[in-house]
């Protein structure tokens, strides 16, 4: 009997710090340029890909991708940190690359580089990975130990600035792109990209599998002690969102025996509905009636939180919970981030309902 | 282009409204837009931001009028009665509205309102003086749509309806209308040359794509609802499966009639002496009524004894293509015809329009007449309870009638399928309406009204889904919801939200599990009937007379087990 064989891994270098320094804080420089480590010996660099062992870039880690509260949802456990698999490493080069005709430039991957190599530029997202005088190349693999040690030194450095500032221009771009991508990409793409973004905002979030109908809300998401149920509606069947989340939250409810007030029920959706929609009025019924409040959230809110490296999830059930008079979420998202955003109205519906 | 303003496309309830703002406002000289929209508040014939009533007045009103959503569906309906010649503007001010004599005929219309709106659509003519239209187009718009798919082997889309006979510089000039014809059927064969002839008149006009096929609502509404035209499919015509609408035989005889009439417009009057003029106007007024199924006959043979004078002008041609209250104004009008508003008609003649039209007795009858949503049995039931009589006359037995039943209505759409589950629950007993069209508020497709415990009805004909799904119990819920937050009518929380479909789930573990969902989490009821049960209730008052228990229906959770109730 023949063996399984098993493919070869190809033969990773490494790189490490210049010996005697460390990292101090980074300057991430809102996207303008490679952002800048500065180091204990009043040096400074631009990150640089130091080909880890276990791309975060990549691939979430098994642990990241589980749910503690509700541990029998039937999840998708797809673990690629790109929903348009548009960064990959291939065998035969030594770190990872982007094709930039399926980058959306959602800044998933570049949150997630412990040593700040990845960069959003107005052309996609760049990975730096020449070396410099603080990140030098090493002729052989770093033991798991000694890289461990290496991430966990990054990871207490000061960060300023954000990955990428938002623009008028930039939301647009950024809508084009997810538009002319989404007739190419899966039936799961709008459920796998709300997931990670929600991951990448600080909230563990599942997506539910495919085909599995005895539980149907899309996303399920725990914070604290509360539990999100997301439905994602990227079509312009964004009407049936309301009705279907009841649907989830009453599943919650009714078979999981979670308290109501601790439910946060959220429509993830690709642009708000506008103003004579309908929607707007189904979700204030719902609160009259069953004082659910239901959250609104459009794809282009949750990146434009990765790019500010926002990282503290939702803290109430009803933190982007859109009053039906006011048509926006522009308010509650700049008390989010502690600042007002930098748009006049970006991508019709992105923010504000349209009239 | 002809732009239609479009405050609603559904005909009935535009004719209805009409009826109620007349009743209503008909003691008045003059009423106003806000006076309009107050009425179809009182009436709960309108709504703003998803609310009806008093509500949906505050949430309307704003300090700029033009975004007032209220006033501004006042102002549409008020346009397209302008143009039907059913109101008219004062002479002093455009905004202040007078009800017309030509008007109080359509409320007088009790056995059949369509045949005098049949009349009124074809009076329908640019310009005029009583509407300010934007477009210098000198149309007859229906006549000449009309026209159009008779010379397009009785074929046409909405966008060729934009490019061709809507955006006619004149309708009456042979050589311009063949031209139109001409150039239409040039482009068939390539959906290209369409398109870009429809980018040419939105550039030309500065109108949008989408603004431009709005207007088009009306009239294809109107088409579609006097059986003029219907909705037809066609894969040859530009080499990809397009709609179009189709002139029926009954469209086709109106186009007849149109090519025998002489099509006279206001403009042409003025060329003529003033008792031609008169006598023009009487004729082809009456011609109207006469046709409208009014009994005038003698009034009009009298005017029409001297016909031969206005041989000039009509050119040997009996029938007058000309609505006198559609393009002439008041104040001439009121020179020949009775001036019905307000103090300008007697007390005496105003009692005798409002008694010859008891309020409650012309919508009852108009309604039955008219309306899917009707309270009382139209022909569908009529046409079903003869279906199971007959069935049972030939096979003596109720569950083979049914399976015939189920099979004729196999391939139902929605459009014959609401109104059927409608008329059955009018027939087993409940108040059951249908919800209009496009009303966006009314989420459920029908409800049965009742002092107390109204119940939403979501429907699910068989050409949507053979068996019933969740996505209906979620519609259900929804319903539930909406209907309770809104009030629209009364209902009380622990009253049953209905699901009616044409066969129960495939998967009912499912749906079950959810009806139990949603009945521990929120406390709501959702009852599932199929046709099958449906008919077994309707046979079992039919033709064993039992009546069915209401109270079960009102708490019915779950699926319907018909031989229990």
């Amino acid at each position: 009997m023949q063996k399984i064989f098993k493919q070869l891994k190809s033969k990773k270098t490494f790189k490490s710090l210049k010996s005697g320094i460390r990292p101090v804080k980074v300057e991430l420089n809102n996207g303008n340029s490679l952002p800048e480590i500065h180091f204990s010996d009043g040096s400074i660099s631009p990150g640089s890909c130091i080909h880890c062992i276990k791309p975060k870039c990549i691939e979430y880690s098994e642990s990241e991708l589980q749910l503690d509260l509700i541990k029998d949802f039937p999840m998708d456990r797809n673990n690629h940190v790109c929903p348009t698999n548009a960064i990959q490493w291939p065998i035969d080069s030594a770190c990872p690359i982007i094709n930039n005709d399926y980058c959306i430039s959602c800044g998933i991957c570049v949150s997630r580089c412990p040593v700040y190599a990845l960069t959003i530029t107005d052309r996609g997202v760049i990975i730096n990975d020449s070396p410099n005088d603080n990140f030098i190349l090493q002729d052989e693999l770093l033991d798991e130990a000694n890289f461990n040690r290496l991430l966990k030194i990054f990871s207490k450095i000061q960060t300023n600035g954000c990955y990428f500032t938002e623009t008028d221009k930039r939301i647009s771009t950024l809508y084009k792109r997810i538009n002319s991508l989404i007739p190419h990409l899966g039936s799961q793409f709008p459920n796998h990209l709300s997931r990670n973004l929600l991951i990448s905002i600080g909230i563990k979030t599942a997506m539910r599998r495919r085909g599995d109908t005895y539980i149907r809300m899309d996303l399920i998401a725990e914070l604290n002690e509360m539990i999100g149920t997301g439905e994602v509606e990227f079509s312009n069947q964004v009407l049936d969102a309301p009705r279907n989340i009841l649907d989830d939250v009453a599943i919650l409810i009714a078979r999981y025996e979670i308290n109501k007030n601790s439910v946060i029920p959220i429509i993830v959706c690709l642009s708000l509905p506008n103003q004579r929609s309908e929607y707007w009025q189904i979700i204030q019924d719902i609160f009259n009636v069953l004082k659910i409040k239901i959250n609104s959230v459009t794809l282009g809110v949750l990146i434009v939180l990765v790019w500010s490296k926002y990282y503290a999830g939702f803290t109430t059930n009803d933190i982007l919970y859109i009053e039906p008079s006011k048509y926006s979420i522009k308010e509650k998202v700049e008390s989010l981030l502690g600042r007002k955003l930098n748009i006049s109205e970006g991508y019709p519906g992105f923010i504000e309902s349209l009239k | 282009m002809i732009r239609f303003p479009n405050p609603g496309s559904d005909i009935n309830s535009f004719i209805r409204i009409y009826k109620e703002i007349f009743i209503s406002l008909n003691n008045k000289d003059k009423f106003s837009l806000d006076d309009f929209s107050s009425i179809l508040i009182e009436k709960n014939l309108a709504t703003s931001c998803g609310y009806m009533g008093q509500e949906a007045l505050s949430r309307s009103t704003r300090e700029d009028r033009t975004r007032d959503p209220l006033y501004n569906q006042s102002k549409m309906y008020s346009e397209l009665f302008k143009s039907l010649g059913w109101i008219h503007p004062t002479e002093e001010k455009k905004l202040d509205l007078k009800l017309t004599y030509f008007g109080a005929h359509l409320v007088a219309a009790e056995q059949d309102p369509s045949a005098i709106f049949k009349q009124s659509v074809l009076g329908m003519a640019y310009p005029n003086p009583i509407i300010n239209v934007k477009s210098s187009n000198k149309i007859r718009p229906f006549a000449a749509i009309l026209k159009t798919m008779y010379s397009l082997d009785g074929l046409i889309t909405r966008d060729e309806m934009i490019v061709g006979p809507l955006s006619l510089k004149d309708d009456r000039d042979d050589i311009e209308f063949n031209q139109m014809i001409n150039m239409l059927k040039a482009m068939r064969g390539d959906f290209k040359k369409l398109q870009k002839e429809m980018n040419k008149v939105s550039r030309n006009l500065s109108i949008s794509m989408n603004t431009m096929c709005n207007y088009t609502r009306f009239p294809i509404g109107v088409l579609k609802w006097t059986n003029w035209a219907s909705d037809v499919s066609n894969k040859s015509i530009y080499k990809k499966s397009i709609p179009f609408l189709e002139l029926t035989s009954i469209g086709n005889n109106v186009v007849k009639e149109i090519i025998n009439s002489i099509d006279i417009r206001n403009h042409d009057l003025e060329k003529v002496d003033s008792d031609s003029k008169r006598l023009i106007v009487l004729l082809s007024f009456f011609q109207i009524l006469n046709k409208s199924g009014f009994d005038v006959l003698e009034t009009l043979n009298e005017y029409q004894k001297d016909i031969k004078i206005l041989n000039k002008v009509i050119r040997g041609k009996n029938n007058i293509l000309f609505s006198p209250f559609q393009e002439l104004d008041l104040k001439y009008l009121n020179t020949i015809f009775p001036d019905i508003s307000g103090k300008h008609i007697s007390d005496e003649n105003k009692r005798e329009i409002i008694d010859s039209n008891n309020k409650e007795h012309i919508l009852t009858h108009y309604v039955q007449a008219n309306n899917t949503s009707t309270v009382v049995t139209d022909g569908s039931t009529i046409d079903i309870i003869k279906q199971i009589q007959d069935y049972f006359k030939q096979y003596q037995n109720i569950d083979n009638v049914i399976d015939k039943v189920c099979n004729n209505y196999i391939y139902s759409n929605k459009d014959t399928f609401y109104p059927l589950i409608s008329d059955i629950f009018n027939y087993l007993g409940f108040n059951c309406e249908l919800s209009r069209p496009g009303v966006n508020y009314q989420r459920w497709d029908a409800i049965i009204i009742d002092d107390e415990q109204s119940i939403p009805i979501e429907i699910k004909s068989p050409g949507e889904e053979e068996y019933l799904s969740l996505k209906s119990v979620r519609q259900a819920l929804e319903n539930k919801i909406v209907l309770l937050s809104r009030k629209s009518y009364p209902t009380l929380p622990e009253t049953s939200s209905l699901v009616v479909g044409y066969k129960f789930p495939n998967e009912r573990a499912e749906v079950n599990r959810l009806l139990l969902d949603i009945h521990k989490s929120y406390g709501f009821i959702i009852g599932i009937i199929d046709f099958y049960s449906l008919l077994f209730l309707t046979c079992k008052k039919l033709i064993l007379k039992k009546s069915i228990n209401r109270s079960d229906l009102f708490k019915l959770h779950g699926f319907i087990n018909a031989k229990d109730i």
